[in-house]
């Protein structure tokens, strides 16, 4: 929990929406010009993650939690900041520098359906990954990892020349297939971007316990993304909030749900759907999350927050380490307009 | 009178030689102004329901027996004709995913006009008048624009919302709505979900939500049923099945919501999966996932019975009941 696994430092990330150079032309008034149009996913992200920890990060849709997760994979290059594994950094690496590092690094995919390869058996999905990382594996080795894998991962062995398609069970039994190639080269730390969105609650709870179960067995450190905050609440061990590519607030589990503090945070939880009837109507936002074609000047929940004044629209609030050990990104809890 | 009645439904699906039953003896009424939900996993029959309420089965699904009534008119046996003037006008549904319903080449003015005058007779400035109020009424910013945009250039929050003004175009007597939230955020599912309650309330629209996830219906239903497997495992008011659930099925679902379980401890999950059509386990369905199973419930289906709180289909429950009945009548 102490040793830092992974540490991130000014992460961002730029994309461009017109990527072709035909394609950056615009006629206009008789006159042609170039231009090119860019959306800022992630605008600076400082994060650390420790060995053995869950952390959650939770916000809306477009906010670049999936972007922080393909980033930290490796899966996109980020535009500017550092990304460490281990004091080690790992952002600049070509493919061969980085094999090392995918082989500690691991990825779940949000749709069971659609990150499974259709026309392999579980067998060879499995063995393609670890034939890759250990090459001098003999194949009655590969055939003994790979029953000790299903197994684990609470599917028999017998089952491993079927199609992900001839599963009874359906989605419980591919993201438990999903689960388990993710930890066929053992890794140390997994990103799992909404594992469990496109799952029913039953299935959840399975899954979620199982994750829980690998946790335990082998120390791994989760990057959990998530829009759903039920979870968030059972599983995490710290919740960063992300808006518009920035995280407005982290801290641990019970701190979050105890006393939030960004307008945003106290947002997000009162929109969970509770079980008891009689809890406060939740905080209506308005309006919906707009898409970062420009630099966000100033504070990035400006635009949607009840507290926001002058301040909040000219400088971007830093992230300021609260009495209780959260740290908050917030010019009204920082000025005393909030929470004093 | 009841404004729908749905009695022994059942639905079937042909696949080549079999017969594989998707709805079992199906029953529930609803009335006019009432909110009820059908909860159950995904397989458990509940959309089936949803569109053989409007008859909206097509192959190789088909409706077996059993009744539909809409206003004491039967609609199983209605033809196209007939059933068009129900669909949309009467009966509206919503469904998941808004992008799957909302043309992608129209604009969102030309579907929903277009959905006005082919019900109405009625001329294009009108219609467009109607239009620009309804998605006035679902709270969507500055309506004039919208209405020449194209559904993408909208967020899936709003496009939500344009689906639930073109189903208020024709002011229907019942919603019902597929999964309505589902593909949407937290806090966006929460609006909308305040909206559909606002909306159903002001108009006095029935609304059948379909859902698999207790805490949104919490919110919005009066009435709950529980579907497994193709049949009606409890029905009871909303609030007293979630918090003195009977049946076995409904204590597992609420038990599997992470909110149930201290925080840091293993969830408390139903073992195994819903059966396949195909492989129906006999007696009831529930049993080989059941902790209470016994061999009764192995060999028999239990029928309905009213438990003092809901109405359940379980032979734990129909035991208890016997006994203290037994217990009484000694007293006596």
């Amino acid at each position: 929990m102490t040793t830092p696994l992974i540490q991130i430092r000014g992460l961002e990330k730029t994309f461009t929406t017109n990527e072709s150079w035909l394609g950056q032309w615009r006629f206009r008034r008789g006159k042609f010009s170039k231009q090119k149009s860019h959306v800022h996913a992630l605008n600076g992200v400082d994060l650390t993650i420790y060995q053995g920890e869950t952390l959650c990060v939770v916000g809306e849709t477009g906010c670049g939690k999936s972007t922080l997760a393909r980033v930290i994979m490796g899966l996109a290059a980020p535009s500017a900041g550092e990304i460490d594994y281990l004091a080690e950094r790992i952002d600049h690496l070509n493919d061969r520098q980085r094999m090392f590092f995918r082989r500690r690094m691991q990825m779940v995919f949000q749709n069971p359906y659609a990150s499974l390869n259709p026309r392999m058996t579980v067998y060879q999905t499995l063995s393609e990954p670890i034939s890759f990382h250990n090459p001098l594996f003999t194949q009655s080795q590969v055939d003994e990892k790979i029953e000790e894998l299903l197994e684990s991962v609470g599917i028999s062995a017998s089952s491993s020349n079927r199609y992900p398609h001839e599963f009874s069970g359906g989605q419980r039994q591919r993201q438990r297939i999903s689960l388990a190639r993710a930890l066929s080269v053992e890794p140390d730390f997994i990103v799992a971007d909404e594992p469990l969105s496109a799952l029913d609650v039953s299935v959840q709870a399975q899954v979620l316990n199982l994750m829980m179960d690998k946790q335990e067995e082998r120390n791994l450190s989760y990057l959990f993304i998530t829009h759903d905050l039920a979870v968030v609440e059972h599983f995490a061990t710290r919740v960063a909030v992300m808006y518009l590519g920035r995280i407005c607030e982290l801290s641990s589990r019970e701190t979050l749900f105890g006393s939030p503090k960004h307008p945003y945070t106290q947002a997000l939880l009162s929109a969970i759907p509770r079980l008891d009837s009689n809890t406060a109507e939740p905080i209506r936002l308005i309006g919906e999350v707009p898409t970062p074609t420009e630099k966000p000047v100033g504070c990035v929940f400006q635009a949607r927050c009840p507290y926001a004044n002058q301040r909040c629209y000219e400088s971007s609030p830093a992230m300021v380490l609260q009495t209780d050990g959260s740290s908050v990104a917030c010019h009204a809890i920082e000025e005393g307009r909030l929470w004093k | 009178m009841n404004l729908l009645s749905v009695s022994h439904l059942h639905v079937n699906f042909q696949v080549k030689q079999h017969s594989l039953p998707a709805l079992i003896d199906v029953s529930f009424t609803l009335n006019r102004g009432e909110r009820i939900a059908i909860v159950g996993e995904s397989g458990a029959g509940k959309s089936v329901l949803g569109f053989s309420i409007v008859n909206l089965i097509s192959k190789p699904g088909y409706i077996k027996s059993g009744s539909v009534k809409l206003d004491n008119k039967e609609l199983t046996k209605m033809n196209l004709r007939q059933l068009q003037e129900v669909r949309g006008k009467r009966i509206a549904m919503i469904f998941q995913d808004p992008m799957m319903t909302l043309n992608p080449v129209l604009t969102i003015g030309q579907q929903l006009v277009e959905t006005i005058r082919s019900h109405t007779k009625i001329n294009y400035k009108d219609a467009r008048n109607i239009t620009i109020e309804k998605l006035h009424n679902v709270q969507i910013s500055s309506p004039e624009k919208r209405f020449d945009q194209y559904p993408h250039e909208l967020s899936g929050g709003m496009r939500q919302r344009v689906i639930i003004a073109s189903v208020l175009l024709l002011n229907p007597d019942i919603i019902i709505a597929d999964e309505p939230t589902t593909a949407l955020d937290v806090t966006i599912q929460a609006e909308i979900l305040q909206l559909l309650l606002a909306i159903c309330r002001d108009n006095g629209v029935a609304l059948v939500l379909i859902s698999h996830d207790l805490g949104v219906v919490s919110k919005v239903a009066e009435r709950t049923l529980v579907m497994y497997a193709g049949q009606i495992v409890e029905e009871g008011p909303t609030l007293e099945i979630i918090n003195d659930p009977q049946h076995p099925y409904t204590q597992g679902l609420l038990n599997a919501l992470p909110q149930m379980t201290l925080p840091g401890q293993r969830l408390n999950q139903i073992k195994g999966s819903m059966p396949s059509l195909t492989e129906r386990p006999t007696g009831c369905a529930f049993h080989p996932r059941c902790p209470y199973a016994t061999d009764k419930c192995r060999q028999e289906s239990p029928s309905f019975i009213y438990s003092g709180v809901s109405s359940v289909a379980c032979f734990m429950i129909e035991d208890m009941i016997d006994e203290t009945d037994r217990d009484e009548d000694e007293q006596l």
